[in-house]
């Protein structure tokens, strides 16, 4: 679009382009020929010192006319010299002054000129000078401490940091107030101070460009020395978006990519975070991140050695270390439901269902898992490891059972929406009933699809399996939901905006269960054949019992209680009933969560699906 | 010979031409010049081959679920008029098949941006349009390239910042016509007065990078290209770091990122800080040997400890300073008596190594919040950019070592709370949220919610349990949790559902100067003003002069620095949008007559 007015001050940058039809922001567009990154949305605004500038510079002449520092203290404390000393005053200097000799420039820099050519500018001219206050909305605010001393108050100057954040917080557009004095030798004010008004500069001029008066180099000037000292040094971690912390390695063998560009066979990479910062050039490659700078610190790069090296760090797309951008665009197989009937049965009366006899087909499994505490000093002496491989394999199939859950909600979820938006359909009704077999290839011939029924078993090698293959590329529950996102995306119905996403999202989630259960089997293998040291000998305990009935009875609670809450929800009903709902399925998770592994302990075996009949 | 008749574009689509496509390039009055972009990120990089054009993108695989993704966008290709790889060059456009990062050297591409110099002309009507400035264009209101004068300062002033002496600072200044198509070198050298030692001295400058205008290529004359359009193009320098001849080898400390090496004869690996050819920098400045420490008195810029050399021994300066700058670009031209200035800025950066994950605090956000007025709720607008905020979050906290954060963050508590048992599961007891052990464990409700059910065999500690395969067990949460907000059925579930968890869990922004307590402590924070919404009083806008403003906890962000190394929280104004917003979501549904439901008739079946 080429037609614009003449711009009467800074532009809103990050006012959103207009969604897509789909209801997705817009991406900004940099001119013909620049990469995104040389956009202002792709640096980053927070700085101690900043990558790309220092933003911070700006408030060095916060108040037109004046240059000020930020003195923070050393290692050796305050000697009342800290805060933001004025380093000088030039309005001469400043194109917002110096460019309107005449009176026909807003009233403010008129005034503020005449102050400079007054005693309060010669004043400035010697000696050492201090901001004292700043005062907007008739808040003054002091750039001092207050310690009391009996029933005096002393004043202690805030560091350059502390001053640096109450400059941060002035307002632009509004008259502004500020006062700067000189200072005792204990840093206390001392003589008349000097009262400036005017107002805090605005940093973009018309064009959208930070304001002439800082030369060049001066937005930089503060950052490190070299560049490279702070990409590897700064603690901050502040900067992921473009320095990231952990990443996924590359898959060696581009034969063995999948579709989300993990690796087929190696169930480790796709699930093991590593340091992005780790040192490229020495043997050991591809150790997983660790939990504390201390111990990342010997893998990564030296202070100094990082100057020459810092070009072997990887790019990083979709958090994959990454040479390029994926030659050509993956093409998706849409196969589309014939009609919308089909897929709101397909959902309601098969999906939902599968997702939540999944959900408990995996917390049978993962409460048939030995707690790591329950193993012996012996057992750990023999099997060195087993008390962190348990510790993981729990964390991971409970993470992946907790998942089909929020799975669940999501079916529902996209249900109620279409409901509402097609009323023919009739009123939607939450599906929270386990369905009675499953979905899943045939190991001998993956593309054929075969039912098996729901069945409640241990972490055993075969049942990982069965998990890995459910959840597979490709394997039913991954074509279901590749199904439904092409019949959203592709359709022309109107379908509720961004429902598409939510099939996306389950689907995405599918190939991480996938590689998570890989990787559970991958390592619980060594104990294949000694299935006490990882497993109870769990049997499905009996519904009627006294012991077990409680169990049963918080599954339903939270049944019941997610029935209640979804109704709600698709309605827009009374939302804090609905969340409050939400927290009582949520309790009692919890609280059977405390039942079953009561139970486990017995050796006992919730038997979840006794709920259903 | 260049006439002044616009050339005939070529574009495919007429319909979609500029609107000045194809106007006389006199009509109209000229009101002044511009640059577009007005200020663009340059990214160093020791290959010859800038980085090629790419865009973002949404990616809705289902493998990989909706996110950000890049692709090439079409790119600028520099070809030499003569055909022997020199200047003059001339622009056409190619899209290439992929984005490579490096050569085939290993080195990584710069970003080189352009920028494009536009006339903003007024028609009789009163409309205003804008028009790119050509040879043609030029040429038509009376003036010529060679009368286009383009002035570029570049300068590298991180040593004068500490020493605060111009000797010790590198600038550059170029000033040429716009027919004049060589390269220009940015090669700066300090300036300094009698008796005074430059740190970069003329006969060895130091090269902050080239600047470079193209011929017209009028070849497929296009309003979507306009490749006769008059362009400027800054390659940053290579990224290099330069010394004084002694800063060759050195041992580097062995310890974590913000500690000190005590002064003893040895530290850690010794390594070569710079290339030979590198070292052209003068030995005797204050620059080399400048220690932060000097004097014990307080300086800025902060932090102060940020040069190489600062971490080991007395902390002295090895003198390094490093080729990036930023620039100032300036066309002037006359025409009609009238002077017209145009200017533009450029910052030479590090590379953006994840080139499709966006800040959630961008440059962009922060300046905004420093100049524009609070943020408006629109009933368009604000869903889709409460939305994008949402998945820049996800962008960001997806490459985030959580884990790593949350230990340093808690032991940094500990430590300004002068805690001796940072150990201790309740040193922070009373204390909400939790700043120590329990932070965002079940203990620190109503904040933590999530975390401890996914994480049930983390217990009270710093340190996260993270076996061998359990690894970064805080990292994987936070990527599960925050992908699922990219989705706008679910992120406006989540904020209609709860809105008082979400208006408890982002961290706020502090408070402007205006609304500060005049003294912290004795007068009350300011509270954040959620439309009326009870229990939410004790939510206020935070105080920087606060210590508990300087502690870490879990709200969101969770255990990120801010400016100056205080905890981050999203901008003023993206803040108040965002809260803004929630109380229209939580008024919409409080509007809604409340439907009759008969909750027993569902599949729930038990």
């Amino acid at each position: 679009m080429s037609v614009e007015a003449k711009p009467t001050g800074p532009k809103q940058m990050n006012l959103a382009p207009a969604p897509d039809p789909r209801g997705n922001p817009a991406y900004p567009e940099p001119v013909l020929g620049n990469p995104v990154s040389t956009l202002m949305e792709s640096g980053v605004g927070n700085c101690f010192p900043g990558l790309e500038f220092d933003v911070r510079q700006l408030d060095v002449r916060f108040f037109p006319g004046l240059v000020f520092e930020f003195l923070g203290v050393t290692p050796a404390g305050p000697d009342g010299t800290q805060g933001a000393r004025l380093v000088y005053s030039d309005p001469a200097g400043d194109p917002i002054i110096a460019d309107h000799f005449t009176a026909d420039g807003p009233q403010w820099i008129t005034d503020l000129k005449k102050q400079f050519a007054g005693p309060e500018g010669s004043a400035l001219g010697d000696g050492t000078w201090y901001l004292h206050f700043v005062e907007q909305d008739g808040k003054r605010i002091m750039m001092y401490d207050y310690a009391l001393y009996q029933n005096a108050a002393g004043l202690t100057p805030y560091e350059g940091e502390t001053v640096w954040w109450i400059i941060r917080l002035i307002e632009p557009d509004k008259p502004l107030t500020i006062a700067l004095t000189q200072r005792a030798a204990d840093g206390s004010p001392s003589g008349v101070p000097v009262v400036l008004t005017g107002r805090r500069r605005q940093f973009l001029n018309d064009e959208g460009m930070i304001d002439p008066v800082y030369h060049p180099g001066e937005l930089t000037s503060s950052m490190c020395s070299p560049w490279t000292h702070d990409f590897r040094d700064c603690a901050c971690h502040y900067w992921a978006s473009n320095h990231p912390d952990v990443v996924l390695g590359e898959v060696d063998d581009p034969q063995q990519q999948l579709d989300n560009r993990t690796d087929e066979n190696d169930a480790a990479q796709a699930v093991t975070f590593i340091d992005w910062m780790r040192r490229r050039h020495e043997p050991l490659k591809d150790v997983s991140a660790q939990t504390t700078l201390p111990k990342a610190r010997p893998d990564r790069y030296d202070p100094y050695e990082i100057n020459l090296h810092w070009q072997q760090l990887d790019f990083v797309l979709q958090g994959q270390e990454a040479e390029a951008t994926p030659p050509v665009p993956q093409m998706l197989k849409l196969i589309k439901y014939e009609t919308l009937e089909k897929m709101v049965a397909d959902l309601s009366e098969k999906l939902a269902g599968m997702e939540l006899t999944l959900a408990m087909e995996y917390l049978y499994a993962y409460f048939s898992l030995r707690e790591p505490d329950e193993v012996t000093a012996e057992e750990e002496t023999k099997w060195p490891g087993l008390r962190e491989d348990l510790h993981a394999a729990r964390q991971l199939i409970l993470s992946v059972a907790l998942s089909e859950m929020t799975h669940l909600r999501w079916v529902n979820q996209t249900l109620w929406l279409i409901h509402k938006a097609y009323p023919r359909l009739g009123p939607y009704k939450p599906c929270l009933t386990a369905a009675k077999t499953i979905s899943e290839p045939d190991p001998a011939t993956p593309d054929i699809e075969k039912t098996r029924d729901r069945r409640l078993c241990r972490a055993t090698q075969v049942v990982l399996q069965g998990f890995v293959d459910v959840e597979r590329p490709d394997g039913p529950l991954d074509t279901e939901y590749v199904n439904l996102v092409g019949l959203l995306r592709e359709s022309k119905e109107p379908f509720p905006e961004g429902l598409y996403q939510l099939a996306v999202r389950i689907d995405s989630d599918g190939m991480q269960h996938y590689q998570k259960f890989r990787d559970v089997m991958r390592f619980l293998a060594p104990y294949a054949e000694q299935e006490a040291l990882y497993l109870r000998p769990i049997k499905e305990g009996n519904a009627t019992s006294p012991e077990v009935k409680p169990a049963l009875d918080q599954i339903r609670t939270a049944l019941d209680g997610l029935a209640e809450a979804y109704a709600i929800e698709a309605e827009l009903g009374d939302m804090p009933k609905a969340n409050a709902k939400i927290k009582e399925a949520r309790d009692a998770m919890h609280r059977l969560n405390d039942i079953a592994l009561g139970l486990a302990r017995k050796n006992i075996g919730v038997p979840f699906f006794a709920v259903f009949e | 010979m260049i006439d002044d008749t616009p050339p005939i574009c070529t574009h495919a689509d007429s319909d979609t031409c500029a609107s000045w496509c194809g106007r006389d390039p006199k009509q109209g009055r000229l009101l002044g010049i511009f640059f577009d972009p007005p200020m663009a990120i340059a990214r160093v990089g020791g290959s010859k081959e800038p980085m090629p054009a790419y865009r973002w993108k949404l990616d809705e695989n289902p493998a990989r679920g909706v996110q950000t993704m890049i692709e090439p966008a079409p790119n600028l290709i520099e070809t030499s008029v003569k055909g022997h790889g020199h200047h003059p060059f001339t622009l056409k456009v190619e899209t290439p098949d992929q984005v490579t990062f490096k050569d085939r050297h290993g080195k990584i591409k710069p970003v080189a941006p352009f920028f494009e110099l536009w006339a903003r002309v007024q028609d009789g009507v009163g409309t205003v349009v804008k028009v790119p400035v050509t040879e043609a264009f030029l040429k038509a209101r009376g003036t010529s390239l060679k009368h286009l004068r383009f002035t570029v300062i570049a300068a590298n002033r991180k040593a004068e910042a500490r020493t605060k002496l111009a000797s010790c600072a590198a600038i550059a200044r170029k000033v040429f016509s716009a027919d004049s198509y060589k390269t220009h070198h940015l090669d700066a050298i300090s300036p300094h007065t009698e008796g005074q030692v430059p740190l970069v001295r003329e006969d060895a400058p130091l090269p902050l990078g080239k600047i470079r205008t193209y011929k017209p290529n009028l070849d497929d004359p296009d309003c979507q290209t306009r490749l006769d359009q008059i362009r400027l193009r800054f390659i940053p320098g290579k990224g290099d770091a330069y010394g004084p001849p002694e800063a060759s080898k050195a041992p580097a400390s062995p310890l974590p990122p913000g500690a000190f090496a005590p002064a003893v004869t040895e530290y850690g690996r010794i390594h070569k800080m710079t290339r030979k050819e590198n070292r052209i920098l003068s030995s005797d400045t204050p620059w080399s040997g400048y220690n932060f420490r000097t004097d014990n008195a307080p300086k800025w810029p902060t932090p102060m400890d940020s040069y190489d050399g600062a971490r080991v021994g007395s902390g002295n300066s090895w003198g390094l300073i490093d080729d990036t700058c930023d620039l100032v670009l300036t066309a002037e031209l006359a025409i009609d008596g009238v002077s017209h200035t145009a200017q533009a800025r450029s910052m030479a950066g590090p590379p953006d190594f994840a080139p499709d994950k966006r800040p959630m605090y961008s440059i962009k956000d922060e300046l905004e919040d420093r100049d524009l007025p609070p943020a408006e709720l629109d009933i368009d607008r604000t869903p889709v950019e409460i939305l994008d905020l949402f998945r820049r979050i996800f962008e960001t906290a997806s490459l985030v070592n959580l884990d790593q954060r949350r230990s340093w963050a808690l032991d940094g508590n500990a430590q300004l709370l002068a805690e001796p048992d940072e150990n201790d599961p309740d040193w922070d007891a009373g204390l909400t949220p939790r700043l120590g052990p329990k932070s965002m464990r079940e203990d620190d409700a109503p904040f933590a919610s999530l975390v401890p059910e996914y994480t049930p065999g983390q217990g009270d500690t710093i340190e996260p349990r993270s076996d061998a395969h359990d690894r970064l067990p805080y990292t994987q949460v936070v990527q599960q949790v925050h992908a699922r907000m990219c989705d706008s059925p679910i992120l406006r579930a989540f904020l209609v559902r709860d809105p008082d968890r979400v208006r408890r869990i982002i961290r706020p922004p502090f408070a402007h100067v205006g609304e500060l307590p005049k003294i912290p402590g004795v007068q009350p924070d300011p509270a954040v003003d959620f439309g009326g919404q009870d229990g939410l009083d004790d939510i206020t806008y935070r105080d920087p002069r606060a210590i508990k403003a300087q502690t870490y906890d879990m709200r969101m962000p969770p255990y990120m620095r801010h400016s100056m190394g205080v905890p981050l929280s999203v901008t003023r104004r993206q803040y108040d949008l965002l809260m803004a917003y929630l109380n229209k979501l939580e008024g919409d549904w409080k509007q809604t007559v409340q439907p009759e439901l008969d909750t027993k008739e569902t599949e729930a079946g038990t």
